[in-house]
């Protein structure tokens, strides 16, 4: 290798990148104007970047650009449907949840009622009961007045004879 | 119309609008097709690849924070996309070694992406493609990566290192030991 190359030869790959400064690419370009062994290399780099590129790079017709747009789209909004589907049915089952809340609350409600009434109608039968058994004294009484009255009369017609 | 910047589209994707999500695909469909493609040159896999990579990106828009360019944000989705959908389909198929023999889930797909291709599948072209296949394989993940990155995308090493998160004389490395690699192609 000539000596002059040996400056060059790890300078050719980064100037067929185009990574150089422009400073060094005048003096690369020069040299590669004098050194035909530096050309090849550079021609090598070259065409090996072109057919590399031209089959990596791939294009379609613009309709099938626009085609695989709209099938990202119809998927994207497909999920945010989901989304809002799911929300629909929490929104849901927190009716549910109200409706619920309400049948508990009913039930106590009535439960309360129920035992409110029959707490209610025990204390009126056992008013009845104090009353009958009241009753029952004045009967007694009566019963007592009544055999007075009876004794009274029989001492009476006792003193009539 | 004019092209709008990444964040004004993102913006009102956010807000729900169906147009900004077709203006943010169109913008990057065919580098994301591209990038998939060189890593895999597989026409079906790069297009189901693609199109879940933008179902993903779109759905969790909200998690693109705006501190790093678009760009960078989603190819890093695609290439976690893409070594997700090789992983899956190692394990399907392990017998399996090379990408090109792979096959996509085409119960998805009614049609066969390469029917659609606009470029002549001419003798000289599918010979040219066995051998840069040939080569691409030979090259490792990284290599790949570098190398299309590099000279699909026509990105600056600075940038490759910056995106890959490497330093400038690994992507220097790569890139020299792909085209090594690569040359076998015009000698065999
Ligand atoms: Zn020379």
């Amino acid at each position: 290798m000539k000596k002059e190359c040996e400056f060059f030869r790890d300078k050719l790959l980064d100037y067929s990148m185009d990574e150089l400064d422009a400073d060094i690419v005048e003096k690369v370009k020069a040299h590669l104007e004098i050194c035909p062994d530096c050309w090849k290399i550079v021609d090598d780099y070259k065409k090996i970047n072109s057919i590399t590129v031209n089959v990596l790079k791939v294009d379609f017709s613009d309709d099938i650009w626009e085609m695989e747009r709209k099938e990202i789209i119809r998927r994207v909004t497909q999920k945010i449907d989901l989304k809002k589907e799911i929300i629909r049915i929490l929104k849901i089952l927190f009716t549910v949840k109200r409706v619920l809340t309400a049948a508990v609350v009913t039930i106590l409600l009535v439960t309360c009622i129920t035992f409110g009434g029959i707490q209610y109608k025990k204390n009126q039968e056992l008013n009845k009961e104090k009353i009958i058994i009241e009753n029952i004294g004045l009967l007694e009484n009566l019963e007592i007045l009544e055999r007075l009255d009876f004794y009274k009369k029989l001492g009476e017609k006792r003193t009539n004879l | 119309m004019s092209i709008r910047d990444d964040r004004e589209i993102i913006n009102d994707i956010k807000s729900g609008s169906i147009h900004a999500m077709d203006e943010l695909i169109k913008k990057y469909q065919k580098r994301v097709y591209n990038t998939i493609y060189g890593l895999c040159m597989n026409y079906d896999v790069a297009w189901d690849v693609s199109q879940d990579v933008f179902v993903k990106v779109i759905k969790n828009i909200k998690s693109f924070k705006e501190q790093s360019s678009f760009w960078t944000y989603l190819y890093r989705i695609v290439i976690n996309a893409f070594y997700d959908w090789t992983r899956k389909e190692k394990t399907k198929k392990r017998a399996t070694t090379n990408f090109s023999d792979m096959t996509t889930d085409d119960s998805k797909r009614s049609y066969e992406v390469k029917d659609m291709i606009n470029i002549e599948e001419d003798f000289d072209r599918k010979m040219l493609e066995e051998k840069v296949k040939k080569g691409l394989d030979d090259l490792t993940d990284i290599q790949r990566q570098v190398y299309i990155l590099k000279n699909i995308e026509g990105m600056k090493i600075r940038e490759i290192a910056e995106l890959l998160k490497i330093s400038e004389g690994t992507v220097k490395s790569h890139l020299s030991r792909a085209m090594e690699k690569l040359s076998v192609i015009l000698k065999g």
